[in-house]
């Protein structure tokens, strides 16, 4: 699962049943980029 | 056939082919654009990017810059003694790293072989905010333009049949051709209309000046009359950087001749075996 | 490069060219016609991603497959002309 971080307190968090921080309560999270590389061809 | 060159740089030619076909001309120029091999990014790996753009957009805009070819050098990876893995010899690489604020031109990338650089230092790929950053390393094989748009050596690259302009003797000098012209091919001389010096190539044979002199009431035929050489042709190539253009030139008639010489050995094992 | 001859009579031929365009096809067939004993040269691919097929009839008992060859060996001859004046300028 992709983490995700709180727009507001930077936190991490995980989305199970709501879209919402669990710290604070803000309803805008940040998809986080994935740790791996990306492999794409240039067309 | 012949050729005569009026112009030739490193990245811009123009000359004229003589006694040769419109299949032929045509043939030449199709070589040109589709056939003749370059450099371009391919692969893209992609370690970090939080810019604006999304990898992939990043990725395409990487894929379109000009680099550099020797084509001595490096071969189609279908082609490599590799088997298509990747080596040295099909592959070039480039490494970029940049963090913002500021913004990423082409100069960034970095290449592993010192020849095979981007043409322009300048081109801009990224407009990179506070904190934001691009990692990347990139792969640039050789292919062609048939493949795909971004391996084209050359960007404009056309030809016209070479104008044949002629005056009759009932032409008065009137003038109204001259005027008309819209590339001042034309000028008034003793007794008639002349083409003004090393004008005649300009000639886009838009046939105007057939159509004001019938306009001064000539009579049922013009006095001045365009027609296109079917046997000689105008052409313009202009390179992309990435290739000298009398490289793409001595090339595209390298392939059509290879395609015609393999051509002739098929067709003789053919009628050998008959 | 790579044919395949789908017929061969002794006053026409039909050859297929595997992985050619109209870049080459059209060069060669204009070359073909310049020769006076060819009555047809033509060539089409049924759909654009198909490869071309060459239609070639004679007259006057020359072989086909002789005319296309001629017709090679002359776009090859104009191509090694045109590289010299190109690389003594």
């Amino acid at each position: 699962m992709a983490g995700y971080k709180c727009a507001r307190c930077k936190q991490k968090v995980e989305i199970d049943l709501n879209v919402r921080c669990p710290y604070c309560g803000h309803r805008i999270l940040f998809k986080e980029r994935g740790a791996g590389i990306k492999h794409l061809k240039a067309r | 056939m012949e050729i005569s060159f009026s112009r030739l740089d490193e990245d811009i030619a123009r000359f004229t082919l003589k006694d040769a076909t419109p299949a032929f001309a045509n043939t030449f120029r199709r070589t040109m654009i589709g056939e003749v091999p370059t450099l371009a990014i391919e692969d893209v790996m992609i370690y970090d990017n939080n810019s604006a753009l999304f990898d992939e957009i990043l990725s395409h805009r990487l894929g379109l810059i000009p680099i550099k070819t020797d084509l001595s050098e490096y071969v189609r990876r279908s082609e490599c003694s590799c088997g298509g893995e990747g080596c040295s010899s099909c592959q070039a690489i480039f490494t970029l790293s940049v963090e913002g604020p500021c913004m990423v031109h082409s100069g960034d990338l970095i290449p592993a072989d010192p020849k095979a650089t981007t043409v322009s230092t300048d081109i801009p790929v990224v407009k990179l905010g506070k904190d934001q950053k691009v990692v990347l390393e990139a792969r640039a094989e050789l292919n062609d333009g048939s493949e795909h748009a971004k391996w084209q050596s050359t960007l404009a690259c056309g030809y016209k049949a070479y104008p044949v302009i002629t005056i009759d003797d009932n032409c008065d000098a009137c003038g109204n051709c001259v005027e008309e012209c819209p590339r001042n091919v034309l000028k008034i001389g003793k007794k008639s209309v002349e083409i003004a010096d090393g004008k005649l190539e300009d000639c886009s044979m838009c046939r105007l000046c057939e159509k004001a002199c019938m306009a001064s009431g000539i009579g049922d035929k013009p006095a001045i009359s365009v027609k296109p050489d079917t046997e000689r042709f105008i052409f313009v190539v202009e390179s992309d950087g990435s290739l000298p253009v009398k490289d793409i030139m001595t090339s595209a008639f390298g392939i059509i001749k290879n395609k015609a010489d393999s051509l002739v050995d098929v067709l003789n094992e053919i009628s050998g075996a008959i | 490069m790579e044919i395949k001859v789908i017929e061969l009579r002794d006053d026409l031929a039909r050859i297929a060219f595997i992985g050619e365009g109209h870049t080459f096809m059209n060069a060669l067939v204009d070359e073909i016609l310049r020769d006076p004993e060819v009555d047809v040269a033509n060539y089409s691919s049924e759909f654009h991603f198909t490869d071309p097929v060459l239609l070639v009839t004679t007259k006057g008992g020359k072989k086909p497959v002789d005319a296309i060859r001629e017709a090679a060996v002359a776009i090859s001859g104009n191509c090694s002309g045109l590289i010299e004046t190109i690389e003594k300028s």
